[in-house]
């Protein structure tokens, strides 16, 4: 039998959050990212008014969509979308037009002014090749993120997004974002 | 939404994109429209615009994060990609308005910017029937 195609993708719960940033400490000692940057982030916002105030976080970042814009602006391929859906880049490819960045709808890339290229979250490939999560699902203290492979019933993303209902940011954009967020 | 910003280097690039646009324009209607009197119209315009938008692109190139890597895109074919369209485009115009310039030189100009060309080789023939 031949082997199912893998597709990653994150499920957010985002109610469990707690906006303590550890994700995005994690991502950045994991990746070396500088200060000035961040390849993930956190959007908070408050609802409603007191004293019926509530306020949301909800952590983000590249949707590793399914039809990426990114991938298809990106003029020399540098930009390319792996076949377990990973949406990364080719450093070595990169010319650093910031195409892409203009093309995202979700603003996930930001230019490396001292290296010359875009940068964005790549789920950490290099651990997800080794068999470990991204940095980012390890550290969560209340477990906001799930990592798996959708195409994989056993596994707790196909669980969940099976049982729970949830959306997805942005779908208008006709990119099929791979962000899961819980209702 | 987010805000995009474009530096002077893009805006230098389309106004002079524009005006070697604009020159080969003017000079190919009065190629092919014009009386004699627009022939100066038309001498002036081919010989003119092949330097602006050779100027521009070579901004273009100093805009990209890796300027050096920027043989990168003609590497490669997009077609999905506009930016990819547009890199080759910008070379395919640059190339057909030095052509162009170079067919509106006299002949003593032609042999003396360039000693290999010959009016009699055939190559050179087909070069100036395009």
């Amino acid at each position: 039998m031949a082997e199912r195609k893998k597709r990653y993708a994150l499920v957010i719960d985002s109610r469990k959050c707690i906006a303590c940033r550890a994700c995005a400490v994690a991502c950045r000692a994991e990746n070396q990212v500088p200060l000035a940057y961040t390849r993930n982030w956190l959007n908070q916002e408050l609802r409603g008014e007191l004293p019926r105030l509530l306020a949301v976080s909800e952590p983000e970042q590249c949707h590793h969509c399914a039809q990426p814009a990114c991938v298809r602006v990106c003029p020399t391929g540098a930009s390319y979308q792996r076949a377990d859906g990973i949406v990364t880049i080719n450093d070595k490819e990169c010319v650093g037009c910031r195409y892409c960045m203009i093309a995202c709808p979700f603003d996930a890339r930001f230019f490396r002014e001292d290296r010359g290229v875009v940068e964005k979250c790549d789920l950490c490939k290099a651990r997800v090749e080794r068999g470990e999560i991204p940095a980012c699902v390890e550290t969560c203290p209340s477990k906001v993120r799930v990592f798996g492979d959708i195409n994989d019933r056993d596994s707790k993303v196909a669980q969940l997004l099976a049982t729970r209902q949830y959306r997805v940011k942005k779908s208008e954009a006709g990119t099929a974002p791979q962000i899961y967020y819980l209702v | 939404m987010k805000h995009i910003e474009w530096g002077y280097l893009i805006i230098s690039y389309l106004f002079l994109g524009g005006l070697s646009a604009g020159l080969f324009f003017v000079s190919a209607l009065s190629t092919l429209f014009g009386k004699d009197a627009n022939v100066r119209i038309a001498r002036w315009g081919a010989l003119l615009s092949p330097w602006p938008v050779i100027l521009g692109s070579a901004l273009l190139v100093f805009d990209l994060g890796n300027w050096y890597r920027f043989y990168k895109f003609f590497l490669h074919v997009q077609f999905v990609s506009p930016m990819s369209v547009g890199a080759w485009l910008l070379l395919f115009f640059s190339l057909v308005s030095l052509l162009y310039a170079f067919a509106w030189l006299t002949s003593e100009q032609r042999k003396r910017f360039s000693p290999g060309f010959q009016e009699s080789c055939p190559c050179c023939k087909f070069l100036m029937l395009i």
